[in-house]
């Protein structure tokens, strides 16, 4: 078994054993959808579509951001904090392959939750339409997302201490990007100078690539502006997460 | 002579032959500390006392603080009686002189008494018990944050030329607000369509929270204060930011503590002030936007001001707390009310004490504050019942009000319950601070040294294996562990101060200290977890800082007995670690076996006991085979069957060849297992060699023990080499320094069979090095 496969290995048995986790990982977005989705979704938009077609990408997007930054956030803190990344530390492993591991079973969450979440979203009750090729022309925009909110989680670790700590940063980050960056609503109606704001938003990226292809409305071309979006601020939060990345809690 | 020796002379039973003398000293109080103005703690008048070292503040009556105040080092005490007795119309009398120096001698206020430590930076402080209603999420300490935001450009704000023009500026924005006010009104329904625009306004509202509070602070360390701490509150149902800031009672002049207190609520108004400009600015089309703006104009300009209403936490009680000189206004208030009351006529003789002025603040304030909160509630529900639209209007203000009470209730109730609980928080005696090791297997200190058998003395020529350095040939050229002139210092602390020692191969090292003295330190310097501000640090030939991936796989360490990865089983722990040194599942599974835990190897690590833990730890270390061990504590927690187990395996070990430096408390293990020990104290080594040799030098006497019906007391003493003879139990004790003749002697009268010798341990030798009591 080398370093890689047995961190790997040990994120995912202890995800997997975390019942609560597993729950709020999974079935939070489920919750925003059956919710919005039964009350709202058979509205039409004004534009004409429905909105369950442009609701469901704007939630899986954020349930899967949430879900990194929440989890890698919780690992850090809490390997720091009961001393298991300074055994980590103690041994010869690179800290590029400590990063690897955790990145391989969150994208592997990741790509499960969506699988889920277009699974149920696509029942008859709530209605949304995907195609084929929609899904597969997702998988860069849920990769590059993952990636993204992996680093962010990375940067609140760093930095948060305490498990409440993580919780509120993380949800100071998280909850109002939802809002802003247009997951729950469409940013149409907004006001120009917010549409131009959520830009600097790494979630907006990811809301709009989902949006553009999930329902099949968009072809490949359309994701070149949301891929590069979201690599330029992988870039960014990777290069601050490693910056910033302490072994131990103290010096 | 120094004030603060005499003043531990003074005792309160000294003859009063020795008054004349005392009053003739001058003695002097320290010249750091910070003196602070006359305040009102109730009818009594205070005067608050910082001493910046240990960073305590002391307060103090008015007469103690005369005396405090006076104490320069020119004035004799006669004279600053004589001044006293004529300010407080009663001189002071010897003894009170005395007792009066004695206290603020053991309070380290005078000067030559070293200051009592400053706290740790990262010291526990008091918990703050959290629940469901109450919770506290600090975010640290923002001082370095305020002293550098003070050295900026920024401080130029807090000059008058700056101030003054603001605060216009905000009244004026304020005015405007209030006449055009059913504009604003009219315009915030407009939101409920925007719910972005609703987000990000109301997190501009947490913005301008947060900046409040860094403007009492920022106000604070312009006055001289410090803020110790930020971070975000949960008294249900509100959720807040704080700010605790000390000193602002020690500053001297009032304006400064009540502008101090009214700082924050400038700032939230200031920061609206953009704002303002923007909405005057856009033009009518901007529709949601300036909707958006006059919800966070109208909110943001309430959330302000309500700041300034005396109601208890409210910056406006701070305000005419500061104001008045007094402490803890609503507190104060509230015990005169009760003064009031009917009760017992001791009453009557505690209100006498209140000067009319107080009388009328304590009595006034209460009034202030009980309509303040009618009127405060009265206008929310009026606003509920008017913004809900519909009938429904009514009722949900009704519902508010009740859950509001309900609230307020089970608040009282669980501050009750909770006092009963938890009396330390309610000024009860504090709880006994829980013992820093779980009894354990050893002797309680004060027992009698151990009978015999693991620390006999070595009789020449037959030495003890275990301590034999000879045993392990000492192939490699470089040392496992070198240190040299390792210094290491926190802050004002020397952790390490100077050590300088070498580990050699193959040896088991002990290093023995008290808490506090460095050991760890200096431990993880040598595993390449700290840097060492100077000195040269090699393991096997390497530096081990920075993280040295070629040395790592040769060193292993036992980590504290809670790092282990999360949920996962023993097997797999260990697995997971032997992986990361690229080392497979069998040597995994063989380590686990050597620390007697393949039974164990599916239970999850949470589950194991602490003996277990502490084992699985070193599995964890030893799966890749190290060269060098580093071992911390090895059997804390452990029981006494499991320790011996442990020690077997150590001896193993190291006849495996391997170095093993171990911290341990357990000094009976040191002497057991190690081959060198080092005691370090204060930074420093203070002694470094084989136990036995350790104990040789102390030169303690042997006691000699035989059944008094074979060796009667008298008898005794007439052997050749008895030092001196005393009884214990059954036994006869002979002490001496001449094991072998008294022996000889005994031979010939006694059966040797039953005669025991015990001599001293390592135990007293670290006692005599360390002079610090030893306790588990």
């Amino acid at each position: 078994m080398t370093a890689y496969r047995a961190l790997a290995r040990a994120h995912f048995l202890a995800f997997l054993r975390d019942k609560a986790s597993l729950f709020f990982t999974f079935a939070f977005p489920l919750v925003f959808i059956l919710i919005f989705g039964l009350l709202f979704g058979s509205r039409s938009t004004p534009g004409g579509g429905r909105v369950i077609d442009s609701l469901a990408p704007g939630v899986m997007a954020w349930g899967v951001g949430n879900g990194a930054v929440f989890g890698v956030a919780y690992t850090l803190m809490h390997w720091r904090r009961n001393d298991v990344l300074r055994l980590v530390r103690m041994s010869p492993v690179p800290l590029p392959t400590v990063l690897a591991a955790r990145f391989a079973v969150v994208l592997g969450v990741g790509i499960v939750q969506a699988v889920l979440f277009i699974a149920v979203a696509t029942l008859p009750v709530f209605g949304l339409t995907v195609s084929a090729g929609g899904i597969l022309l997702s998988l860069p925009v849920l990769v590059l997302g993952i990636l993204t909110f992996f680093a962010v989680g990375l940067l609140v670790g760093n930095y948060a201490n305490t498990p409440d700590g993580v919780a509120a940063v993380a949800n100071c980050l998280m909850i109002p990007m939802a809002f802003l960056s247009g997951s729950f609503f469409p940013l149409s109606s907004s006001p120009g100078w917010l549409q131009g704001f959520s830009r600097v938003l790494p979630l907006r990226y990811m809301n709009d690539g989902f949006d553009k292809v999930l329902t099949g409305t968009h072809g490949a071309a359309s994701l070149l502006g949301p891929c590069t979006g979201l690599l330029v601020f992988a870039v960014i939060f990777a290069t601050l997460a490693v910056r910033t990345f302490k072994w131990s809690a103290e010096s | 002579m120094n004030a603060s020796d005499r003043a531990r002379d003074m005792t309160p039973g000294t003859p009063s032959g020795t008054a004349s003398t005392l009053l003739g000293q001058r003695p002097a109080r320290r010249p750091d500390l910070v003196l602070g103005p006359r305040l009102r703690r109730g009818p009594r008048p205070v005067h608050l006392v910082k001493d910046p070292v240990s960073g305590r503040c002391h307060e103090m009556g008015e007469r103690e603080f005369y005396i405090l105040s006076h104490l320069d080092g020119g004035h004799t005490l006669d004279d600053i009686g004589r001044d006293y007795a004529r300010r407080f119309g009663g001189p002071l009398r010897a003894h009170s002189w005395e007792r009066l120096l004695t206290l603020l001698a053991s309070r380290r206020l005078l000067a030559g008494t070293r200051p009592l430590p400053a706290p740790p930076p990262n010291a526990p402080t008091a918990p703050t018990r959290q629940g469901l209603l109450r919770a506290d999420l600090p975010f640290g300490a923002p001082s370095a944050l305020l002293d550098r935001l003070h050295r900026s450009p920024l401080r130029h704000l807090l000059t008058p030329r700056v101030l003054v023009p603001l605060v216009a500026a905000v009244l004026a924005m304020e005015a405007y607000l209030a006449v055009r006010l059913p504009d604003l009104t009219d315009r915030i329904g407009g939101l409920r369509d925007h719910p972005d625009l609703a987000v990000l306004a109301f997190g501009l509202i947490w913005v301008s929270s947060g900046l409040h509070e860094l403007g009492h602070g920022i106000t604070a360390h312009h006055f001289g204060g410090r803020a110790t701490r930020v971070g975000m509150r949960w008294r249900a149902p509100m959720v807040y930011l704080y700010c605790d800031i000390e000193d602002v009672a020690l500053f001297p002049a009032r304006r400064q503590r009540v502008a101090t207190a009214a700082a924050g609520v400038l700032v939230n108004l200031v920061f609206l002030l953009p704002f303002f400009l923007l909405r005057q600015w856009l033009p009518a089309g901007e529709g949601p936007t300036r909707d958006a703006l006059a919800w966070l104009l109208l909110f943001g300009s309430v959330r302000a001001w309500l700041n300034y209403l005396p109601l208890p936490r409210l910056d406006g009680t701070a305000m005419i707390a500061h104001a008045f000189g007094v402490l803890d206004l609503p507190g104060e208030s509230r015990r005169f009310l009760r003064l009031l009351g009917p009760g017992p006529a001791r009453h009557e003789r505690l209100l006498g004490a209140y000067p009319r002025r107080l009388r009328a603040l304590y009595l006034g304030y209460a009034a202030l504050a009980l309509l303040t909160g009618c009127a405060t509630a009265a206008a929310a529900l009026t606003l509920v019942a008017l913004w809900v639209p519909g009938p429904h209007g009514p009722a949900a203000a009704i519902a508010l009000a009740t859950a509001a009470v309900l609230l307020a209730v089970i608040r009282a109730v669980g501050v009750r319950i909770g006092a009963r609980r938890h009396p330390a928080a309610h000024g009860g005696p504090a709880p006994e601070p829980p013992p820093a090791h779980p009894p354990q297997d050893h002797p309680a200190p004060g027992a009698p040294v151990r009978l015999t058998a693991p620390a006999a003395p070595p009789e020449p020529g037959e030495r003890n294996p275990m301590t034999a350095p000879t045993q392990h040939p000492r192939t490699a050229a470089e040392p496992a562990v070198l240190i040299d002139s390792v210094r290491k210092t926190y802050g004002d602390v020397h952790a390490l101060d100077g050590v300088s020692l070498t580990v050699h191969r193959g040896e088991f090292f002990g290093v023995l200290g008290p808490n506090g003295a460095g050991k760890t330190t200096l431990i993880e310097i040598v595993e390449g977890l700290r840097r060492a501000d100077s000195g040269t640090v090699r393991v096997l030939g390497r530096p081990p800082w920075p993280r040295n991936r070629e040395l790592l796989p040769r060193i292993g360490v036992q980590t504290q007995a809670s790092a282990f990865f999360v949920r996962l089983t023993a097997a797999e722990h260990v697995e997971t670690v032997a992986a990361l040194y690229g080392v497979g599942r069998a040597r995994a599974h063989e380590a686990l076996d050597l620390v007697g835990l393949t039974g164990k190897a599916r239970t999850q690590v949470e589950k194991l006991s602490g003996g277990q833990r502490q084992r699985l730890a070193i599995a964890a270390a030893l799966a890749h085979r190290p060269d060098v061990l580093f071992l911390d504590e090895p059997t804390a927690a452990l029981d006494p069957q499991a320790r011996r187990d442990l020690w077997g395996l150590l001896r193993d070990l190291k006849g495996q060849g391997r170095t093993i430096v171990c911290t341990t408390h357990h000094i009976d293990e040191a002497e057991a297992l190690s081959d060198r020990v080092a005691v370090v104290k204060d930074g420093t080594v203070i002694a470094l060699d084989a136990p036995a040799e350790l104990i040789r030098a102390l030169g303690a006497p042997t006691q000699v023990l035989v059944p008094t019906g074979q060796l009667p007391p008298d008898a005794a003493r007439g052997l050749d080499g008895a030092d001196q003879v005393t009884t214990e139990g059954p036994y006869t004790v002979v002490t001496t320094r001449a094991v072998g003749r008294v022996l000889a002697a005994v031979g010939r009268v006694a059966e040797l069979q039953e005669v025991r010798t015990r001599t001293a341990t390592l135990e007293d030798v670290y006692l005599a090095l360390t002079g610090t009591e030893y306790r588990t």
